[in-house]
């Protein structure tokens, strides 16, 4: 981060593309789906477990970059925080989309309802299994990786973290602390 | 920074955070420069953190869709969005008061503004961008509602691409809809059309049948196509809403199975019924524009297309 309001190119180039895009470069928009689609695909499809719903997201986030890459201040973080964050909303906003969705067709006791949801999972990832793919969080003990994942991926409190592995709050609290807390020391250790 | 603190940090950055402590840490952003920073070096780390994944593909399509984007995409002016910025965000640091879409179906005209942010994902955000919906008049859409640049997409095409397609589950499709919403459907329908008794039979059948399959696709050109499947009944019923083909244009339907696309027809009325057509689950169904009258095989790519 710089406080000039430029983004440094070799320390943060999805920021320094992002300013390009925000200035109406095309090439740098098409430079920063071709350096970024994957991975920021890789976060929705984790985040909404289907891989129809997450291309289409993924177009949502890409209209967002374009539209609104103004909106990217260099001084509060990297091009690459901007864009997982905004990721990340859509995918949870997605599936809060189609849970509510659901729960309608549920409460109106309709016969149909579980075909009306199959529809919308294409592909369904074992989540317990795939999690392991994440390579930063191959640092931390299992009990701080599951809480980190479970708030991040998927949306919830710590209290319902809590209550779902039946561990006492104070312990999630802290073990999302200290995993974090190791994560970013790594980070900051590698740059 | 005492653990408190950087529980709150970490815990802002990442999400989940109680209302309470949301309200504390937001608070602590406002006023402490140095624990903003600490929530922005979080911010990273959750970034880091997700760029770990194995990176996942994008279908063609959607390559496509996006790189057409700036083709017909307004972008917003910086100015704007500085001047609405009034809290450093917690997500991540580095974003600005978003836009927040609570439905990712919404029209362009119907996206919630929500400045001051808060937590991503927080059930508290996505209460607020529930109930504070106000028209965004330039917002970011996904393209939908531009309309097909029929003249450039006019050539000859083989169905190659529709078997990618298939074969990538790639469609343009919605959610299903509530059998309530389909019955709504229905009726509007028999108040509308002369259908014969033959035709509300199969309506019927295809309702009671237990492998019942429903998708509702938007048309880059506007309106919405519904497509009602049933693999057993050998049923396929078509309803749109507010698609009108360009003049001198027909709308054409297909099945795509295994050898190709196969015609079943015109849309001519609102609504049609399709049976006798052999189709399997996993076939495509899709919607083309053709010259009026219809064309033997499509000559252009599907407006719509939604799996069987």
């Amino acid at each position: 981060m710089r406080a000039d309001g430029e983004a440094n190119a070799q320390t943060d180039p999805c920021g320094q593309l992002l300013i390009q895009v925000a200035a109406g470069d095309r090439r740098a928009f098409e430079e920063l789906f071709a350096t970024q689609s994957t991975i920021l695909m890789a976060v929705i499809v984790r985040i909404v477990m289907s891989r129809s719903l997450a291309e289409e997201v993924l177009q949502e986030c890409f209209a967002e970059v374009w539209a609104r890459a103004g909106s990217f201040d260099p001084q509060r973080g990297s091009g690459r925080a901007w864009l997982v964050t905004m990721a990340r909303r859509r995918g949870i906003d997605c599936v809060r989309s189609v849970q509510s969705s659901r729960d309608r067709d549920l409460a109106d006791g309709l016969r149909s309802a579980a075909e009306v949801g199959e529809q919308v999972e294409q592909t369904v990832i074992d989540r317990a299994e795939s999690d392991r793919t994440i390579a930063a969080l191959k640092l931390l003990p299992d009990d701080q990786a599951r809480p980190i994942v479970m708030a991040f991926y998927q949306g919830m409190t710590h209290a319902q973290i809590s209550e779902t592995l039946k561990v006492p709050l104070g312990t999630i609290k802290s073990r999302i602390r200290d995993g974090m807390r190791k994560m970013r020391e790594e980070l900051e250790a590698s740059r | 920074m005492n653990a408190d603190r950087d529980y709150l940090a970490a815990g802002l950055a990442l999400g989940g955070l109680s209302d309470d402590e949301l309200v504390e840490a937001q608070a602590l952003a406002d006023t402490d420069p140095e624990f903003q920073a600490e929530v922005a070096a979080y911010g990273e780390t959750a970034a880091f953190m997700a760029a770990s994944d194995a990176p996942a593909a994008v279908s063609e399509e959607t390559k496509n869709a996006i790189l057409s984007l700036p083709d017909h995409l307004a972008q917003e002016s910086a100015t704007s969005d500085t001047a609405a910025a009034a809290r450093p965000d917690s997500d991540a640091a580095g974003t600005d008061a978003a836009p927040r879409d609570g439905h990712i179906l919404a029209e362009a005209g119907d996206r919630p503004a929500d400045t001051g942010a808060t937590e991503v994902g927080d059930r508290t955000a996505a209460a607020e961008s529930d109930s504070s919906r106000s028209a965004q008049t330039d917002e970011a859409a996904s393209g939908a509602d531009e309309p097909i640049d029929l003249a450039a997409r006019r050539r000859k095409r083989n169905w190659l691409p529709w078997a990618a397609a298939a074969a990538a589950l790639i469609v343009v499709c919605g959610f299903g809809i509530s059998a309530w919403q389909m019955q709504q459907r229905q009726n509007e329908l028999e108040a509308t059309l002369a259908e014969t008794q033959q035709r509300l039979d199969e309506t019927a059948r295809l309702m009671d049948a237990p492998d019942l399959r429903t998708t509702t696709a938007d048309l880059a050109a506007g309106g919405s196509v519904t497509v009602v499947s049933s693999e057993t009944e050998q049923l396929i019923h078509v309803t749109s809403r507010d698609v009108t083909p360009a003049e001198g244009t027909s709308l054409q339907m297909w099945v795509i199975g295994d050898d190709g696309p196969k015609s079943v027809g015109l849309m001519v009325g609102d609504a049609e019924n399709i049976d006798g057509s052999d189709f399997a689950a996993g076939n495509l169904f899709g919607i083309t524009v053709e010259p009026e009258g219809g064309s033997p095989q499509p000559t252009t790519d599907p407006v719509v297309a939604v799996e069987l």
